[in-house]
């Protein structure tokens, strides 16, 4: 069996990951932080050194503006629902996920400005268009930081200045580069970046949050589900107090520890090292099916523009049958179709068909890649 | 016997920053559930040596932890010592 469908989630995970799940029902299971005894202050001490995990990972100072989520979906809406009001006006790209548009196209029926600034082919927003749009007024500017289809890495820095001219904030879905790019939040310049656990951070499912900037001010910001926090129980009003103003509700104390442990594997074993491998694999899947007549490749040419997100389309075959015949005729686990991405899929050209995405990780081996071309130069052949 | 000193946090997540920033600091502290007569909610306070209390006090203002009160403990019972550093 040949994974390569990383883009949707990672997987295998690394072992330490189900290890650290394992010893925290074992050992340290108790609710974290609402309790004083000894289980409930090691379930929220583990809770916290994740904080600080994160924390580090992103550049952040304060561990406590690492807030977390079920994934990066409810990261997204806190920040976008938390936000904004009837009248604001909000600037997205073409290539956004339906977790950022579907948000949005509800609060534009509520009032809210939406505009959506077009990127070119591969995916690359057009900046020009971006400066146009993003006027003094502006609340806030939305942008995938690197595509789920065709992996197209966007100028963050540069949309970063357009906004802060502007006096708008810049919120970063990170899904797919959270642990595939090193990032660091300050020098990009981004306000709150949202993560999901389980792609490239390696991390179970059900895990995520919303990093708030160090400068950013948490009273703009409302929280999207109020309750309790084990905090300040005399009041009935949400505290203010940071996490606990967006963590209301008994935290997925299993799920974190198991992020945890993901993210010292990802330190120890070198996002830089494990991105220079899918550099050179994206590389030589690309160079190997561009040579396939039919085949259509679409997404930024070089693969360092790009996160090792591929995505083909092969003439005379529909998507979905070119991925029933990849996962029973060799074994290849691919993801075909929209990928919850209509408006990215627009921009390339490839709705409402959608793709073949392959999506590499670093379990993934030369041989593979020789799989992946040979088994889709065999499909093509075969029309 | 040694005398106590607490402090007081708005929740779990700034008790445990407080209790990460004293241990790397060198300081033997301890998570304690909060007494009765400590007004607050949160579930611990982070129990110290109260001859550090100067010290412990500037390394949390440093690094900015919301400290609702810092105050001597009053022991009704024996509750264990400290970990040592
Ligand atoms: C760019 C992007 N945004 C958002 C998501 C949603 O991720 P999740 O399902 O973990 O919330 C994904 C992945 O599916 C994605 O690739």
């Amino acid at each position: 069996m040949i994974y390569v469908d990383y883009a949707a989630t990672s997987w295998p995970k690394p072992p330490c990951v189900a290890e650290a799940m394992t010893d925290y029902l074992e050992h340290t299971g108790g609710n974290p932080g609402r309790s004083g005894h000894r289980l409930s202050i090691a379930a929220a001490r583990v809770i916290y050194e994740v904080r600080e995990e994160v924390a580090s990972l992103f550049g952040i100072a304060d561990p406590l503006r690492v807030v977390f989520t079920p994934n990066v979906t409810e990261a997204l809406n806190l920040a976008i629902n938390g936000l904004l009001d009837p009248q604001d006006r909000v600037v997205t790209t073409a290539m956004e996920h339906n977790s950022v548009m579907r948000p949005l196209r509800a609060l534009e029926k509520a009032g809210v400005e939406v505009l959506v600034v077009p990127c070119h082919p591969d995916g690359q927003v057009d900046l020009e268009a971006m400066r146009a749009t993003v006027t003094h007024g502006t609340k806030l500017v939305v942008v995938n930081h690197a595509s789920n289809v065709v992996g197209t890495i966007q100028p963050v820095a540069d949309i970063a200045t357009i906004a802060h001219e502007a006096g708008a904030l810049l919120l970063l879905d990170a899904a797919q580069t959270a642990g595939a790019l090193p990032i660091d939040q300050h020098a990009l310049g981004v306000d709150l970046l949202a993560f999901t656990g389980h792609k490239a951070l390696h991390g179970p499912t059900g895990t995520g949050g919303l990093v708030l900037g160090d400068d950013f001010d948490p009273s703009l910001l409302r929280p999207l589900v109020r309750g309790g926090t084990g905090s300040r129980s005399e009041f009935e009003e949400q505290p203010d107090n940071l996490p606990d103003k967006y963590e209301s509700g008994t935290p997925n104390g299993v799920g974190i520890a198991g992020l945890g442990a993901a993210i010292k594997w990802l330190r120890d074993t070198g996002i830089h090292t494990i991105r220079a491998q899918e550099i050179e694999l994206s590389r030589a899947l690309i160079e190997g099916l561009s040579a396939i007549p039919g085949l259509r490749l679409y997404g930024p040419p070089r693969a360092e523009d790009r996160t090792a997100v591929i995505s083909v389309t092969l003439e005379g075959w529909r998507v979905s049958e070119v991925g029933l015949a990849l996962d029973d005729e060799y074994g290849i686990l691919s993801r075909v179709g929209l990928h919850c991405s209509p408006a990215a899929h627009r921009t390339l050209g490839t709705f409402p068909e959608g793709t073949v995405r392959l999506s590499l990780g670093p379990a993934n081996t030369r041989s593979d890649v020789e799989a992946v071309i040979a088994a889709m130069k065999e499909l093509a052949e075969s029309r | 016997m040694n005398e106590y000193g607490v402090a007081v946090f708005p929740s779990s997540s700034v008790a445990m920053r407080a209790e990460a920033l004293a241990q790397r600091a060198g300081y033997a502290v301890r998570l304690i559930p909060t007494p009765r007569d400590v007004s607050s909610d949160c579930g611990v306070v982070l129990r110290f040596d109260w001859a550090k209390r100067s010290g412990i006090e500037s390394l949390l203002r440093e690094a900015k932890v919301d400290v609702l009160d810092v105050r001597p403990l009053r022991q009704s019972h024996r509750t264990g010592g400290l970990p040592s550093a």
